[in-house]
Formats: structure tokens, C-alpha cells, sequence
């Protein structure tokens, strides 16, 4: 069989789209990388903005920290085309701007889009929410708030006139007896195929969006 | 109902590696050994089981290119082919060591093992493993899940919401097709995991994940139990995390079972250890030497000098350590018992090529572990996800922490000095696949037909196998040639739709060679993803009109 998919020289990958960008990828905690194109065109027209500067002009990669409205610049290489930057502290949102920098003077040529980096350690936050999904395979996969089942039961229905005491993890719900719809059952797909359709559909509650047939 | 449940996860993957262009291609053994060392004595030990009536219960990943690859004729026919080669090479092996009594009896367990393979490919199977896989989970022991259509590492794929949304969705599409029902479940690849690509798994209608440990331990809220229940994410996704007592007993090259002296030494392999002509047609035609299978050696110890392997030993190690496995996590339960007023469920995930293929004895252990698990002790059972979630629809809701499987737990392994040069690519070539397919919602004909495998070559470059083999440095020449040709194809087939002129020879070569996921739609490409969506989403955006 004689295939012929692609010349090996038709296998070679463009040095530049021709469209400045520059994109933000998380690595880990403390590190993102960074890559980018310049195009000609927008490094004249940066340098051209910056006018008559003192000092030479420098690329810099401008750090925006979301989460406190903060701003850090790092130095790079234009030509290099991509950079890892060392961060010191973790679970941030930043995006950059990369442009030329003079003095006070600073032109951005272009923008990332936010980029979030992860959680090091443990949350220093326990505050347990509860939810419950019905396991239909014909409900949609929407989380319905619920109660801590470690809570002491619900007061029995013999005091149905008694205040239910306020709750904190499960604030104006729809009864919990809707998770019955969720009976165990086995997980074979023809047990699936078989199992009734689930009522649970009114726990979808106050969304707007029905779900369509099929 | 047992105190406690153990959930063992196999999460089977190979790139698609299928090159009809060479009639021998080195890569192309990958599936070849895969399938005869892992996929097959699997599929012997889990019916065995099952013909046993042992009411066991595992989660088997498949991913979309690993069974493109065990459905697709061409390679069934040279898998057939290799059979044969071994059959006769084991045979002439038989003979070779008639007179040796050290190696004689491994040569003879070889000759069984590559028969009985070939009669039950043939005979039990009829050439379709993925039925074979099929059938078990009818039977409600085993539940079939699937992963990102070629394993693209998602965090790193996420600038373009589409291009996360079609790895996710042509991959659950693919499932249904070939396996009659959709997933419950998706193994996201290398546990690659971010805060909201739970919605994209929600809006697939798949109901459960898996993640590594510290994604859950490191969520928002501090979860209660841990990783021994699960988080459901805040779009309804279940999120199972991974034990990491559990996966160090069968991973950890020092304290892992698989580094027994009794097992079988991976690294002496016939193929290399035999003169080039006693190979015949199992070492390559340009005479480059390659693994065939047959290892004589046991592991030994920390020394070059490997004795002669005993079947014998292996399979009575491997029966101990099932029970010392089992042991264990009864054990664990108990002490998770005593303070958790649930019961917990420890999450076993492992790649299952590290069994048979990398643990000859893997399949056997495995055995005993669901055998032992299975029968009737009260502390444990062996439960599915799907399982667990219908007997516990209430979980912790909360929001796991961005985190892979791979070293150090993030995302280094996918981008990093020797192989971040692939990223500007990769998103490029995202971009404009779903620009075209926003430019051309209604395409037909040839058209539809050029849209459709750019969107399969764009898949197949964000195989996270690429960069990983970047990363590791073991067949670089061919993740960088792959890469480069699926991004390459890409832009020619993007080039014909935008210029209006598709040369059909040109598309059908290239279909003919990355032929996968024939249910594949490349409007699922479109931003909004309205074509294909299943749920209605509750964001702001307006359907189109």
C-alpha cells in the first residue's frame, strides 16, 4: 500500500502565526510558563508609542494578580519566546500583559487570558456543604443541596407543627425524601436500561432550563 | 452491607499507534505486546472469576484510541500475524532448551500462553476484545468507563473551553457507540484536573471522576472524610481521590509488590538475549531487535546477574501478596470505621498495563485480590463508583484543587523545557479548528468530510503520550514526528476547507491513515457547543438562532 499522507518536509511547523498573543500556563503552585509572538509590526509600533524614551526600552511580561489587584513586572527575553516565571505564593489568578517598558512608560502589545494557579497545601477553611445528585442515569447531573447526614435525624412527623431548627448546610430545600429516588441498585448497564424513570426531575427545582427529550 | 468498600480502577490506555504505511512499524508493537501481556490475560483471569460466579467488582478505564485500535481490522490482522510468529518462535524455543532444566519449563509456559491466546482470540473472542470487555460488564461486574478522546492532558489544552469540550464528548460518543450505553464515568487523563472542568464532565452527562489524592485533601473546604468518600464538584460530578496506601503497596518500585525477587525481570527479554537469526521474523526485518515476550528471569535482586525464573514461586508470591493486599485494606477499613460515621471507600486506581505487561504476575494478583475481597468477608467489598454514589447520594459538595497523578502532582511533566514548544501549536491549531467550525455550522459532502478529520488530527496532536515521551526522553523522534504530522495534517485539511477546495485524493489518504472515531462531529468545536450538547447549561450565554 502506497500511502503517501505527507512529504516529510510538508511535516514542518510554522515559526509564527503572525498575530501578537502571549499565554499564561500554570505548571504548578509556584510556577507558570509563559509564551508569546511579537509580530514586527507591533514591536515598531510599541517602541514607537513609547517615543523618546531616557532609558532603553525592556520587554516585560506584566503579572496582574486578580485576587488582590496587585501588579509585578518580569524581565524577559522578546526573542526567547517563552519564559518560566518563579512564583512565591500559591492559588493566585494572574494574566499578563507582555509590552515594552521605559521608565514609567509602558506598552502592552498583548494580553493572556487569567490563569489560576493551584492550592499548595490544605485549605485553611471547614466549612462542610452537602449536596446530593440522583444517580439516574436519565437525571442530569445537577447538584441539590442537602443535609449533613451526620446531623441528628429531622424531628419526627409527629410534630409536624414544631419550628424546624434553622440549617445551616441546607438552607430552603426540598424535602430530603426525594433521595429516595436514589435507591441503591446494581450497577449493571441492564439494570440501568430497566430502572424507572426517576421522579427526582422535581428536585431540578427553581432552574429555568428544562431538560429536553432524549 | 460490609463495613467498608474497595474500588480498584484500571485505566487502560495506548496512543493510537496504527501505521498502515509499513508493514512492520517498531511503534506499532506497543499494542501488540499490550494486548498479549495485558488486555488478553485480563480478559482471562475476569472471566475466569466470572465463570466462577465470584460476584466481584472492578471499574476498567478504556480509552477512545486503545479501543479504535482493538476494533480496527488492519491491526487485528497483524496482531494475528504476531501470534503466529510467536507460536513458532516459542516453539522453536521449546526445542532450543529441551536439554536446559533451568529455562525448559518457562519455555514450555510460553508455547501454552501464546496457544491458548490464539485459540481464544480466535475462537472465544473472534478477534473482538472490546466485546469480550462488553460482555463482563453486562454481567454487572465489571463497569466500562472512558477517558479524554486521545488522552489530552485537559488542564493544559483549557485556553479553548471547545477544545476541552471535544476531547470529553467525542470520547463519551465514542463509548456509546461501540459499548451500547454512555459512560457513568470518564478517567481524566493523567488525573489532569482544574476547577470547572467538572462542568464540562456534567454537561457529557458523565457522573464521576477519579483524582489524585491531594486534589481532594487540598480542596476549598477541607473535606471531611478525606479521599474515603467522595466530593461531589459543584456541577454534580462525583470526585473519587486516589488512597495512597493502596497505590504505593502495588507502585512503588521499592516497596511494591511487582519488585519481588521472585517475579519476573521485565528487562531480559529473549529479543535481545538471543542470537538476531533464532529471532526469525519476531525481531524487525531491518534487523533491529525488539521485546517479543519471552523473559527467563526472575528479578533477583539489585544485580545484573538474574536467576532463572520459577513459575512456581511467582504464582505462590503473587497469591500471598493478594492476601497481604486484602489483609491491608481490611485492616485500613477497620481503622477508617472507627471514626468515620460513614462507610469509606478506599479508591485503588492503576494504570492496567503495569499488570502482565510490566508485573507478568499482575493478572494473578489481581485475581486473588477480587477473589479474596469478594468473598463474603464482612469488613470489605468490592464496590463500583456507580455503586458507592446509589447507596450514598449525599456527599460533601466542594471544589477539589487543581493536581495530576504525574510528577510532583501537577503539570511538569506535560510542559517543560523539552517539550513546551508543542503548546502555541496546539492552542493555534484549537483555535482555528473551532473558528472553522463556526464559519461552516452546516458543512456536507467533502466538505463535512475535510472538517471532520481535522478535528481527528487535532485530537491526535494533543495526545498527552507526545509530550510525556518528550518529558521522558525514551522515543522522542517519534512523539515529535507525531505531533508534527497531526498538527501539520491539520492545517492542510483547515487550508482546502477555508480556500473552498477540497482535494479529495489528498483527504481519503489521510483518512485512510488516521481513520478513528468515525461517529466524530467537528461541531462539537463550536464555541457554544449547541449542536451537541446534551444538557442545557446554566450559563448566561443565548442559544444561536
Amino acid at each position: 500500500m502506497a500511502l503517501r499522507v505527507a512529504a516529510p518536509d510538508e511535516n514542518e511547523l510554522p515559526d509564527a502565526y503572525g498575530r501578537s498573543r502571549v499565554a499564561l500556563l500554570p505548571v504548578d503552585p509556584y510556577h507558570v510558563h509563559a509564551y508569546w509572538e511579537v509580530t514586527p509590526e507591533d514591536c515598531l509600533w510599541a517602541a514607537e508609542q513609547l517615543g523618546e524614551a531616557l532609558e532603553t526600552p525592556r520587554w516585560v511580561l506584566r503579572f496582574y494578580d486578580v485576587t488582590f489587584v496587585t501588579a509585578f513586572d518580569v524581565f524577559v527575553e522578546v526573542g526567547a519566546r517563552n519564559w518560566y516565571v518563579d512564583l512565591w505564593s500559591a492559588e493566585k489568578s494572574y494574566f499578563v500583559e507582555l509590552g515594552l517598558l521605559a521608565g514609567d512608560g509602558f506598552v502592552a502589545v498583548c494580553r493572556s487570558i487569567p490563569a489560576e494557579t493551584p492550592r499548595a497545601g490544605p485549605s485553611p477553611s471547614y466549612d462542610p456543604k452537602w449536596a446530593t445528585v440522583s444517580a439516574s442515569p436519565d437525571a442530569p447531573v445537577q447538584a441539590q443541596p442537602a443535609r449533613d447526614p451526620e446531623l441528628p435525624p429531622a424531628a419526627p412527623e409527629l410534630r409536624v407543627e414544631a419550628p424546624r431548627e434553622p440549617q445551616r448546610d441546607a438552607p430552603a430545600q426540598p424535602p430530603l425524601r426525594g433521595v429516595a429516588n436514589a435507591a441503591p441498585h446494581r450497577a449493571s448497564s441492564a439494570a440501568r436500561a430497566e430502572a424507572p424513570p426517576s421522579r427526582s426531575t422535581s428536585l431540578v427545582g427553581s432552574s429555568s432550563s428544562g431538560r429536553p427529550a432524549g | 452491607m460490609s463495613l467498608g468498600h474497595l474500588c480498584l480502577v484500571l485505566h487502560a490506555h495506548l496512543p493510537f499507534v496504527r501505521h498502515p504505511e509499513h508493514e512492520d512499524f517498531l511503534e506499532e508493537s506497543w499494542l501488540r505486546e499490550a494486548i498479549l501481556e495485558t488486555y488478553v490475560p485480563l480478559l482471562w483471569v475476569l472471566e475466569e472469576l466470572a465463570d466462577d460466579d465470584v460476584d466481584f467488582r472492578i471499574t476498567l478505564s478504556l480509552s477512545p484510541t486503545l479501543v479504535a485500535m482493538l476494533n480496527d481490522e488492519l491491526l487485528r490482522l497483524r496482531f494475528r500475524r504476531h501470534l503466529d510468529r510467536l507460536c513458532d518462535l516459542s516453539e522453536r524455543e521449546v526445542r532450543r532448551t529441551k536439554n536446559l532444566p533451568e529455562l525448559a519449563e518457562t519455555a514450555r509456559l510460553y508455547r501454552e500462553r501464546f496457544r491458548r491466546a490464539r485459540r481464544d482470540y480466535e475462537e472465544r473472542w473472534h478477534g473482538d476484545l472490546a466485546g469480550a470487555f462488553r460482555r463482563l460488564a453486562e454481567s454487572g461486574r465489571v463497569e466500562l468507563i472512558t477517558c479524554a478522546a486521545t488522552h489530552g492532558y485537559l488542564p493544559l489544552l483549557r485556553h479553548n473551553p471547545a477544545a476541552v469540550r471535544a476531547q470529553i464528548r467525542v470520547a463519551v460518543a465514542e463509548h456509546a457507540a461501540v459499548f451500547g450505553a454512555p459512560p457513568r464515568g470518564l478517567w481524566l487523563p493523567e488525573c489532569g484536573y482544574y476547577p470547572g472542568l467538572d462542568r464540562e464532565l456534567g454537561g457529557a452527562d458523565v457522573r464521576y471522576t477519579f483524582l489524585e489524592t491531594h486534589a481532594i485533601d487540598h480542596a476549598a473546604s477541607r473535606p471531611r472524610y478525606g479521599v474515603y468518600a467522595p466530593l461531589f464538584c459543584p456541577s454534580g460530578v462525583a470526585a473519587f481521590g486516589r488512597d495512597p496506601e493502596s497505590t504505593k503497596q502495588v507502585w512503588s518500585s521499592k516497596e511494591g509488590y511487582p519488585g519481588h525477587p521472585d517475579y519476573r525481570e521485565y528487562y531480559r527479554d529473549a529479543g535481545f538475549d538471543l542470537e538476531l537469526e533464532a529471532l526469525g521474523e519476531c525481531a524487525h526485518p531491518l534487523g533491529i531487535r525488539r521485546n517479543v515476550g519471552i523473559k527467563y528471569h526472575r528479578v533477583t535482586g539489585a544485580t545484573e546477574s538474574k536467576e532463572p525464573y520459577v513459575r512456581a514461586w511467582a504464582l505462590a508470591r503473587a497469591a500471598e501478596h493478594a492476601r497481604h493486599f486484602v489483609g491491608a485494606r481490611q485492616r485500613q477499613i477497620e481503622h477508617l470505621g472507627a471514626w468515620m460515621k460513614r462507610s469509606p471507600i478506599v479508591v485503588a486506581p492503576y494504570d492496567a498495563e503495569l499488570f502482565g505487561h510490566w508485573w507478568f504476575e499482575g493478572p494473578e494478583w489481581l485475581g486473588g485480590v477480587l477473589r479474596g475481597a469478594a468473598s463474603g468477608e464482612r469488613v470489605l467489598g468490592l464496590i463500583t463508583p456507580s455503586e458507592y454514589l446509589a447507596a450514598h447520594p449525599i456527599n460533601q459538595v466542594d471544589t477539589p484543587s487543581s493536581s495530576s497523578w504525574g510528577y510532583k502532582g501537577y503539570s511538569e511533566m506535560w510542559i517543560n523545557g523539552k517539550n513546551d514548544w508543542i503548546y502555541p501549536h496546539l492552542h493555534e491549531a484549537a483555535d482555528r479548528m473551532t473558528e472553522l467550525a463556526e464559519a461552516f455550522p452546516n458543512a456536507a459532502g467533502v466538505e463535512r468530510r475535510a472538517l471532520d478529520q481535522a478535528a481527528r488530527e487535532l485530537l491526535l496532536a494533543q495526545a498527552s503520550d507526545w509530550a510525556f515521551i518528550m518529558s521522558q526522553g525514551t522515543v522522542v523522534p517519534y512523539a515529535v514526528r507525531r505531533t508534527r504530522e497531526h498538527l501539520s495534517r491539520f492545517r492542510r485539511l483547515a487550508t482546502m476547507v477555508r480556500a473552498g477546495v477540497v482535494d479529495s485524493e489528498a483527504l481519503e489518504a489521510i483518512e485512510a491513515q488516521d481513520n478513528l472515531f468515525p461517529n466524530l462531529d467537528y461541531r462539537v468545536y463550536r464555541r457554544d457547543g449547541a449542536s451537541l450538547r446534551s444538557v442545557p447549561r446554566r450559563s448566561d450565554t443565548q442559544p444561536k438562532a
